[in-house]
């Protein structure tokens, strides 16, 4: 089962799994053994992507239908953030940061045009397409 | 004295009402959703309450709107079409007063600026109109 408690001496959230710790930093969000952060400041989806890496985490790759309504659940209407799906012409062909190909639509589709180089945002209800050097704010992902 | 003030307060009085869940600042009424579409879903809503998507002409509308949209993102009336200049919904082109984030061809406001998009995204709108 899941148990969760707070450790305040440290400040880290920690829930246990079948007897097992696991850990995300201060202020990120814990799902299905993963860390999850929100971005604050509106960058371009590479320097989202930089400043995730910066904190040893990347932009999500959503493996499953749970992934995705966890972290759309946890945008507020109004608010939407870059996602680590990218799609570069004229192959057409969306592809997670490790490059693993995005069979659409397994588990979402994608509004919007790809007629040009596009990277992937989701809001609390779809995922669409937009232009990589637009400014949105972005969600770091890494493992517990 | 009095003959100045009374037609001012009389005026001022009359300009005061905005409607229902509209709320009035200076010359404008504006309205914000709750809800999130796409820029020309937004734009038809403020069109059918015979407003626009809001158009921002000054600082001090500027910032108000920034105060009142907290963190989230907000269309407002500014689009282009492949190169040509920005131009707000009632067909006046933008004078370019403000920055405009990014290379899409619709405009929605955040508290931190404004920034484009290629529209599809459902996010909140704001409409305005002239309070009289």
């Amino acid at each position: 089962f899941w148990g969760k408690k707070m450790d305040s001496s440290q400040n880290i959230n920690i829930s246990t799994l079948a007897g097992n710790n696991y850990m995300c930093p201060n202020d990120w969000l814990l799902n299905q053994g993963k860390c999850y952060k929100f971005l604050t400041s509106s960058k371009t989806w590479n320097e989202s992507q930089h400043d995730c890496i910066n904190l040893q985490a990347h932009l999500p790759m959503i493996h499953n239908s749970e992934e995705l309504e966890f972290i759309q659940k946890n945008l507020k209407p109004g608010h939407l953030a870059w996602i680590g799906l990218y799609m570069i012409s004229p192959r057409k062909q969306w592809r997670w940061i490790n490059e693993h190909l995005f069979v659409e639509p397994k588990i979402f589709s994608i509004i919007g045009p790809t007629d040009s180089v596009s990277c992937a945002v989701t809001t609390g209800n779809q995922v669409y397409s937009e232009d990589c050097n637009s400014k949105f704010k972005g969600i770091c992902q890494r493992d517990v | 004295l009095i003959a100045i003030l009374v037609p001012i307060f009389s005026k001022s009085s009359l300009t005061m009402k905005c409607s229902g869940e509209w709320i009035g600042v200076r010359e404008k009424c504006f309205y914000f959703s709750d809800d999130t579409r796409d820029w020309t879903a937004s734009k038809n809503f403020c069109s059918s309450q015979g407003s626009e998507l809001a158009q921002i002409d000054t600082k001090e509308d500027m910032e108000f709107l920034k105060k009142h949209i907290g963190t989230f993102m907000h269309w407002i009336g500014l689009s282009r079409k492949q190169g040509e200049s920005w131009k707000w919904t009632n067909g006046t082109v933008f004078n370019g007063w403000f920055e405009i984030n990014g290379n899409g061809f619709f405009a929605f406001l955040s508290a931190d600026g404004v920034y484009s998009s290629r529209g599809f995204v459902d996010i909140k709108w704001i409409c305005s109109k002239p309070r009289f």
